[in-house]
């Protein structure tokens, strides 16, 4: 394993801190110990290094085979556009690190999240409880011996009203409950105040009311199983989350993807961005009592699921992109009905503008509200729109171009202030722009293989033959199979067959086909990415929407964690709403975008 | 009144034009509660807009108050955290109220078999309607508001008067 340039750096600069330092799939990792991982990460965040943002913090069970658990951070720096993984073993016994919610804000919430899953300790961390499970739930259901279906009884009564906030809070001043079950809170927060009249003292979140063990369940799938499961992360854009988990496995496996497959990812992907913004700014806009503007948007986001069908099959929960390409090819027509909902989403976009720009109430409620600055926005990780609203220019697909982003034209739009306006602002802009990547991406589009012409034949006719010779025709296939015909593999699936389904005609028709389609569906076959660990990031809807996958050779992931950008974000509130009236706080939450699917997951 | 004498014979001729009346203007005019947890809130919130519009069959008028709505959408993933809250809702609600459990997980838990997920909403409370589909396509929704307009003309309804005191 041969060091990169940065990692020599580091290491001559602190030479008794760094206990080991390499490159893995183009990752840069650093182990250190215990002992000086804080002073190491503290130096690391000062200059000349600057990685000025935590990016993700998680934990990797090994306490079976090297006994120890393995702390792992993913730093970022701006200046660099370099991010780089430090790990630090935790031998059993001693499961305590030093916490690092003195450096960072975000830290906070993510310690708690492996605090509760895995049961590390973090010392000096301020108030070490469970995030995404209850009090009175035994044990840490992310280590490996805790079993994937042990359920716990349901607690009784959950009469908690806000541990911390209920010990700080001051006598005279009342409690309010904000959710789970409210408007406002987007499926299921739960949003704890101190109120003295109309102004919030304190508050408190609560999460886990969707938490439903994708992590843990996506150790028990194969490669190809687990893909469903991240389309019901980010519900509103799930062809986004199918592409970050996807582009990871291969940056594993080292494929390479046809040209015209990656532009049809870059096509689902915006589509699915418009979506995203699109659905986040009518809840925001109808929280804030624009109910037009929720209609129109939706109006214009079935316009886009119309288009999301006639490519995928489904609307929402598609399972579109596939490991190695996508699942079929675009079906002729595809460009028209794209045409219409380009045009429909312009004019819907164009009366949301005239609705709500000047909007003096819209304005009153989300101008000077929310207010964040950069260096606070770095401080708590944010990425996506929201960094953007405050002036930073981070873009995953400027600034670690996937893809082929690289080769389209767009801009990324930025704000000022970083309040609930231009939080809106830069959200209008973003879809503005997808919209002409999306044109862009339409004119370049390399062309289809041409369809084989000929006859086909029923199914059981071709087996029928196959058995005595080799079927002069091709086998019909189901109408669900429409456009992953083998003719059509090679512009939209890479060229190696242990990663990709084999084509259904061979696997009708030839022994070797059908035992290609056997291996890769049995356990223990399929896809096997080599031993080792990636993380790989895309831009999702609300930001960087990275997946960390250790492999351990087999046909199960060992570990898949995913920074959502979301908890990030909402990690924040807190802090937004503090001091402001109790009606802040609904523009405040609704321009944050926060979809429990990928928060809580 | 003649009602009280008659009340005693069920299926006089009274009661039963007396109870399908009121299972007519019921089945016109329900007020439901969303409780939106997961991605079935996105077709949810589809159905209610201008494309499908639930309006059309009398129950566009969302109520967040349980206190004010009869019926009961549970429209995602209910978790073993979220049990509690989902039984509380319900017992605020008043009579007569009626559950539709729309998409996969509130009918079995769906794709999440772990420690996480409550496998069925029928484990904490009664559902009048299940819909498949992970998510149902806003057409699914729809019918399922059918099938209970079905079911909530046919029932014998229960008439204030017709309650005995202890």
């Amino acid at each position: 394993m041969e060091e990169t340039k940065t990692l020599n750096d580091i290491r001559r600069l602190y030479p008794d801190k760094v206990r080991e330092a390499f490159a893995l799939f183009g990752d840069d990792i650093l182990v250190t110990d215990r002992e000086s991982f804080f002073s190491l990460v503290r130096s690391l965040k000062e200059k000349p290094l600057h990685y000025i943002m935590l990016l993700d913090l998680t934990c990797v069970d090994y306490l079976a085979e090297r006994s120890c658990l393995e702390m792992v951070y993913t730093l970022f720096s701006l200046d660099r556009n370099h991010r780089l993984r430090v790990k630090v073993p935790l031998p059993a016994g001693e499961l305590s690190v030093p916490s690092l919610t003195p450096l960072w804000k975000n830290a906070d919430w993510l310690e708690r999240e492996v605090f509760d899953m895995f049961g590390v300790c973090f010392e000096g961390h301020p108030d070490l409880r469970r995030l995404f499970l209850y009090e009175g739930f035994q044990g840490h259901p992310l280590r490996k011996d805790y079993p994937l279906r042990k359920r716990q009884p349901i607690i009784p009564r959950e009469n908690r009203m806000a541990t911390r906030l209920q010990k700080e809070a001051r006598s005279e001043s009342m409690l309010l409950n904000m959710g789970p079950s409210h408007p406002a809170m987007h499926g299921a927060v739960r949003l704890m105040l101190e109120l003295e009249g109309e102004r919030v003292l304190n508050s408190e979140i609560e999460l886990g009311y969707l938490h439903r063990g994708f992590e843990k369940t996506c150790e028990q799938r194969t490669y190809f199983n687990l893909l469903p499961y991240t389309d019901r992360l980010n519900y509103v854009s799930p062809l986004i989350n199918n592409l970050g988990y996807v582009m990871t496995v291969e940056k594993m496996l080292g494929l390479k993807i046809p040209e015209r497959a990656q532009y049809i990812r870059v096509l689902m992907s915006e589509l699915s961005r418009v979506s995203d913004h699109l659905t986040c700014l009518a809840a925001m806009a109808m929280e804030c009592g624009a109910f037009t503007v929720f209609l129109y948007n939706i109006k214009a986001r079935e316009f886009i699921w119309d288009v999301i069908e006639y490519a995928t099959g489904a609307r929402m929960t598609t399972s579109y992109i596939r490991i190695g390409g996508v699942r079929a090819d675009l079906q002729p027509g595809f460009q028209d009905s794209l045409r219409k909902a380009v045009t429909e989403t312009r004019k819907v976009l164009k009366d949301v503008h005239g609705l709500l720009d000047k909007n003096k109430i819209f304005l009153n409620r989300t101008r000077e509200v929310g207010t964040i600055s950069q260096e606070e926005a770095l401080s708590y990780g944010w990425t996506g729109p929201c960094l953007r609203s405050t002036g930073v220019y981070y873009d995953v697909r400027k600034a670690h171009p996937y893809l082929v982003y690289d080769r389209l034209e767009f801009e990324v739009p930025l704000g000022e202030r970083g309040d609930n306006y231009d939080r809106y602002q830069v959200r209008m802009s973003e879809m503005e722009q997808s919209l002409r990547i999306i044109e862009q991406a339409v004119r370049v589009l390399p062309g289809a293989p041409p369809p084989v012409q000929g006859a086909e034949m029923e199914p059981e006719e071709a087996i029928r033959e196959s058995r005595i010779q080799k079927p002069s025709d091709r086998p019909r296939l189901s109408p669900t199979l429409e456009g992953s015909e083998k003719s059509a593999y090679p512009g939209i699936l890479a060229d190696d067959g242990r990663s990709i389904v084999p084509a259904k005609e061979d696997t009708y028709t030839s022994i070797e086909g059908l035992i290609r389609h056997f291996k890769f569906f049995m356990a223990g076959h399929g896809i096997r990415p080599p031993k080792g660990e990636a993380y790989f990031s895309v831009e999702g809807g609300n930001g960087e929407l990275g997946t960390y996958i250790v492999s351990d050779g087999s046909d199960r992931p060992y570990r898949l964690h995913l920074r959502a950008p979301c908890l990030h974000l909402l990690a924040a509130l807190e802090s937004l709403i503090r001091g402001r009236f109790v009606a802040d706080i609904i523009p405040t939450f609704g321009s944050m975008n926060i979809i429990l699917g990928e928060l809580d997951r | 009144m003649g009602l009280r004498e008659k009340n005693s014979a069920d299926g006089g001729f009274l009661t039963t034009t007396f109870n399908s009346l009121l299972g007519w203007a019921r089945k016109y005019s329900l007020f439901h509660y969303p409780f939106v947890t997961a991605c079935c809130g996105m077709e949810y919130m589809s159905t209610a807009c201008a494309h499908y519009d639930i309006d059309r069959f009398g129950a566009g008028w969302t109520r967040f108050s349980p206190r004010q709505s009869d019926m009961l959408l549970v429209v995602g993933t209910i978790t073993q955290k979220q049990a509690r809250i989902v039984k509380t809702v319900y017992e605020q609600m008043t009579e007569p109220k009626w559950v539709i459990a729309i998409g996969a997980c509130a009918v079995s838990g769906g794709i999440y078999d772990n420690y996480a997920v409550v496998q069925g909403l029928d484990e904490i409370i009664p559902v009048d309607i299940y819909v498949p589909g992970c998510p149902p396509r806003p057409e699914t929704i729809l019918d399922a508001l059918l099938k209970l307009q079905d079911k909530v003309q046919k029932q014998g309804h229960e008439w204030r008067w017709k309650r005995r005191r202890p």
